[in-house]
């Protein structure tokens, strides 16, 4: 998959499934420095991610301001050949003042076995979702 | 006003809240010790949305939206300290 550079930071598209539907989402930071991934609550408004009575809430607080994002699991997280099932995720505003739609975290990049690949600006994956259908056989 | 005092005045209602008082525990969850209704919403996502507005406008304060079905607020903390990003490129 590839990596565009904006302001000096990669941004890749993941796609996300909620119920069945799927949506695209371009500009979403790669970012090592994040143990958890979040994504925008106008984009995924779209596939009817909304929040609900007992979704569990997180309060994000630190330099970087203050924020708080709603938890969800959803059908899968896949970027590029690289699909995680039953992915949790979280869900804020990101209001931070610049166009970016969502962080894909160390959750994610860990579970997918990412390499970051700078030289020729793509993030590429272990064969995990291969490896985790075969298990379920 | 005490979470269950918000419960039973507010029954099934999505809410803004304020915490008032607040502390956080060694396993990182955040309790709401006295806490102001701020508004009543129709919705989650209008009272996300309402949340965002007020975030954005007193980001000193600390607000949440919530549902009152919830019979214990389950809060969360992270720790966060941002993203840093380069001068404005052209590419």
């Amino acid at each position: 998959m590839k990596l565009t550079l904006k302001d000096n930071l990669p941004f890749t598209t993941v796609a996300i499934a909620y119920h069945g539907a799927v949506i695209q989402i371009p500009n979403v930071l790669i970012d090592t420095g994040s143990a958890t991934t979040i994504l925008a609550a106008d984009i995924v408004a779209s596939i009817q991610i909304v929040p609900s009575p007992q979704d569990i809430l997180y309060a994000i607080r630190g330099i970087g301001g203050s924020e708080v994002v709603f938890n969800r699991r959803v059908d899968y997280l896949q970027v590029g050949e690289c699909s995680l099932r039953d992915f949790e995720v979280e869900i804020g505003g990101m209001d931070y003042g610049f166009e970016i739609n969502g962080i894909l975290g160390m959750d994610f990049l860990a579970r997918a076995e990412a390499i970051i690949n700078l030289r020729e600006m793509k993030i590429e994956f272990g064969d995990v979702d291969a490896r985790v259908k075969g298990a379920i056989r | 006003m005490l979470w269950s005092e918000i419960r039973r005045a507010y029954p099934s209602q999505w809410l803004v809240v304020e915490a008032l008082e607040a502390h956080t525990t060694s396993d990182r969850r955040r309790h709401l010790d006295r806490l102001a209704v701020i508004e009543t919403c129709p919705d989650g996502s209008a009272a996300m949305q309402s949340y965002r507005y007020l975030h954005q406008q007193y980001p000193q304060r600390e607000f949440y939206f919530v549902h009152t079905s919830r019979e214990k607020l389950d809060i969360r903390e992270q720790t966060w300290l941002g993203i840093r990003r380069g001068r404005e490129t052209n590419t």
